[in-house]
């Protein structure tokens, strides 16, 4: 039987490799069941057409809640390659002037690099029940989905001196940075568009439905105005996330 | 934090709807307060690191001098006496007087308060390496300094980078305030034009105020001072400036010629 601190570290280890277990998907349905049920008084109205609206919500409510997993991991991993280069080059250096992993280890999780920070200091927890702190690291590193881990993993186990060359870190740290770039100015081109259509239809639309509502066309536009300012919230919000995360 | 920003909220709603009896332009103003609040919140602060390029450039005269074969104290002082005009001589003068009473010089160096990581972090490394290979270490300062001038200019490259996006953005939002304010121009004609004869009041109905373009001059502002937090820019910007004085004018333009 597992103790109490293991568990907590394989459960956040998997948690950070973005693997979603069985448990998890069944406390999404449950959820999206809940929810959905709000949409099941249409049943009495038309059994076929509500049990229809009903199935469909709890479709959708469910395929949401497990994307908004899936987002938190992509979010994660776009953090992990942004953090990727400094943690390398600080890594070797380390390794380079110290020799030691502990000291690696230690430089990374001082260094303020998010989920990196966290691997090593998870590594240097579990060095105390007497892991080895590279192999430890080394295989956190290797299970990080979509981010291009091999040379971080490869500068841990192997001794090969080569890699402590300053022309091959700057090589990969650069590399490591140019991918975000461009992934960065990917989600832009798709962002920007998104939101200067918010930006124009929702008052081009609100305008023309107000000349079209008479009397309720004053309290339309009085709740059409915070509704505008949350929905542009939401999406600089993610114009933001990017940012962080990626630059 | 949360309370008192709502609580202002509630204050800049009632004061304007007790100034103009105007439900949609007092719901807009305070939803564009409470974004602009928002926006001051959380705006981020940028670290300073004005003297990270005077450190990295002491380090590599400092390297070259350990080249030469001198001890690491005596390569310290000459490169010392070469910054002598730099901001960093305060310092650089206070570790040398440490050095001089018998410190070592990577205790001083890790002792320092040096106000940026890049600068932490090449002292850090500078202390470890001259503690483990004092003869070796100007090879490992001077990677390091090369590795952080690299990271300059990926850096100035990611700005580069947002400065398009601020550039795109900007362009957009102009084009889009002035649609905007095209269309809250003319709404009062599409009004009279939907209602029929022109007898809008005539028939009861509660049509928008004169307010209405300064409802959505402020929702203007609002989506505008989300586009500068999401490019993690202070809210007061050429892009918010832009789209609030292309608004009016196109407002003004219209009252002109209708």
């Amino acid at each position: 039987m597992k103790s109490g601190p293991r568990k907590d570290v394989d459960h956040y280890m998997r948690r950070t490799e973005g693997v979603v277990p069985c448990k998890q998907k069944s406390k999404h349905a449950i959820k999206a069941f809940t929810i959905s049920l709000a949409f099941s008084p249409i049943v009495l109205l038309s059994f076929l057409f509500g049990l229809l609206a009903w199935l469909s919500s709890f479709y959708f409510i469910y395929r949401f809640i497990a994307s908004s997993e899936k987002r938190v991991v992509a979010i994660r991993t776009m953090e992990l390659g942004k953090h990727l280069s400094g943690a390398t080059a600080d890594l070797a250096f380390s390794l380079a002037v110290t020799g030691s992993e502990y000291h690696g280890a230690e430089a990374l999780a001082r260094g303020h690099y998010s989920a990196i920070s966290d691997f090593a200091k998870m590594s240097l927890l579990r060095s105390m029940d007497g892991v080895d702190v590279r192999s430890s690291l080394a295989n956190s590193f290797r299970h990080q989905r979509a981010v291009p881990t091999s040379y971080i993993v490869e500068l841990l186990l192997s001794c090969n001196p080569k890699l402590f060359d300053i022309e091959t870190i700057l090589e990969q740290t650069e590399d490591f940075a140019r991918r975000n770039f461009s992934e960065f100015t990917r989600r832009l081109n798709t962002l920007l568009p998104a939101y200067f259509f918010a930006a124009f239809f929702l008052p081009f639309s609100a305008l023309i439905l107000s000349t079209l509502m008479d009397n309720f066309a004053i309290p339309f536009l009085a709740v059409f105005f915070p509704i505008f300012s949350s929905i542009m919230w939401l999406i600089s919000n993610m114009l933001f996330k990017f940012e962080v995360t990626m630059l | 934090m949360v309370i008192a920003s709502m609580m202002s909220v509630g204050i800049i709603f009632a004061i304007v709807f007790t100034i103009s009896w105007d439900l949609p332009l007092s719901s807009s103003v305070s939803s564009t307060s409470l974004v602009a609040i928002l926006c001051y919140r959380g705006l981020n602060r940028k670290h300073r690191q004005r003297n990270s390029e005077e450190w990295q450039h002491f380090y590599s005269i400092f390297a070259s001098h350990l080249e030469l074969r001198s001890s690491p104290e005596r390569a310290f002082e000459e490169a010392v006496g070469e910054c002598r005009d730099m901001n960093i001589s305060t310092a650089l003068d206070r570790i040398s007087s440490r050095v001089r009473d018998g410190d070592s010089i990577s205790g001083c160096l890790l002792k320092t308060n040096y106000g940026d990581r890049s600068s932490e972090k090449l002292a850090t490394l500078a202390a470890s390496a001259l503690r483990n290979d004092p003869i070796g270490a100007c090879e490992t300062i001077r990677d390091y300094v090369r590795l952080l001038r690299r990271n300059a200019i990926l850096s100035k490259e990611r700005e580069q980078i947002l400065k398009e996006g601020r550039f795109k953005a900007t362009i957009l939002a102009t084009t889009t305030t002035v649609s905007i304010a095209i269309l809250a121009g003319i709404s009062p004609m599409l009004q009279i034009f939907a209602s029929g004869s022109g007898s809008l009041l005539g028939h009861g109905t509660i049509a928008p105020s004169n307010y209405l373009w300064l409802a959505f001059l402020a929702s203007t502002i609002s989506s505008n001072l989300l586009l500068s937090r999401g490019f993690r820019i202070s809210p007061v910007n050429t892009m918010t400036i832009c789209s609030l004085l292309v608004y009016i004018g196109t407002y003004l333009l219209l009252k002109a010629i209708f």
